[in-house]
């Protein structure tokens, strides 16, 4: 799904050689997107119940849970670089005292974040004009940061991250 | 010091510390209420006309913005800064119609 829903949008950004339809970049921001939000979910799924084929149906159930307000805020927080005191405590500290985002992680927060106003704003503020460099940008920035997420070693940050998509709202109410 | 005081000083390009490519032009900075109601801020980063975002190396635009937030943080701005990036002619083919 992921790897479709990237390649549709680059095909739609890159329509109409001379100057790009709104409506051709408004759906390639959407398509990047989801592109996004569906490789998160899969891997914070595979995290839950596991990677077997088998599985799938699992997978699926769960995926249903997620909902894009709260993986917004836990990607701003994760991609501002910081997390409130009431998420982080008891976690491991640097000798400064912070628990450190690896940059991976931050990055792939902060594009999920950055597409999902992106996408709110192409799908219903039409006062709002879309411009190809910036569409394209974002295809590549999606493309490179889950290469880098994927390749990050399995870890407990990552895990939490990953659990945060869903438990955000639990975990900063504590 | 206003947040946006501070926000124009983190992205005053002559100190701003950005990878070479693509180049920058200029950055702007707005206070920005996003699409759930939090306060965020807009930047938008005008390329160099010559900037060709197909050619760039793919960590290119993912450097670029992880200097500004960096910035940003820096200077003790918490909120989160949506990213635009766009060359002077797209910007000037703002008012257009299709």
């Amino acid at each position: 799904m992921y790897d479709d829903l990237l390649s549709q949008a680059e095909a739609l950004a890159r329509l109409d050689a001379q100057r790009p339809k709104q409506a051709n970049l408004r759906r390639a921001v959407s398509s990047a997107y989801y592109a996004v939000f569906h490789y998160l979910i899969h891997e914070a799924c595979c995290v839950q119940i596991g990677t077997q084929h088998s599985q799938i149906p699992f997978r699926y159930a769960l995926g249903r849970a997620f909902t894009h307000a709260v993986m917004k805020q836990a990607c701003t927080s994760f991609g501002g670089g910081t997390l409130k005191d009431a998420v982080i405590k008891g976690l491991p500290r640097n000798p400064l005292g912070n628990y450190v985002i690896p940059t991976a992680i931050q990055d792939i927060a902060a594009t999920f974040a950055e597409l999902q106003e992106k996408r709110h704003l192409a799908d219903y503020d039409l006062t709002e004009r879309f411009r190809r460099s910036d569409v394209l940008a974002l295809i590549e920035q999606v493309r490179n940061d889950v290469k880098n997420f994927a390749t990050l070693p399995p870890s407990d940050h990552k895990k939490f991250f990953l659990a945060c998509l869903w438990a955000w709202k639990e975990l900063t109410n504590r | 010091m206003s947040v946006d005081d501070k926000a124009l000083k983190a992205l005053d390009l002559d100190s701003l510390s950005l990878p070479p490519d693509p180049r920058v032009a200029s950055v702007e900075v707005a206070d920005y209420t996003d699409s759930t109601g939090e306060p965020a801020l807009r930047v938008l980063v005008t390329l160099d006309e010559t900037a060709d975002i197909e050619s760039l190396p793919s960590e290119a635009i993912g450097q670029l913005k992880s200097a500004i937030r960096a910035s940003l943080r820096r200077h003790g701005i918490t909120v989160f800064p949506y990213i635009f990036l766009a060359k002077p002619s797209e910007l000037a083919e703002a008012d257009d119609k299709e």
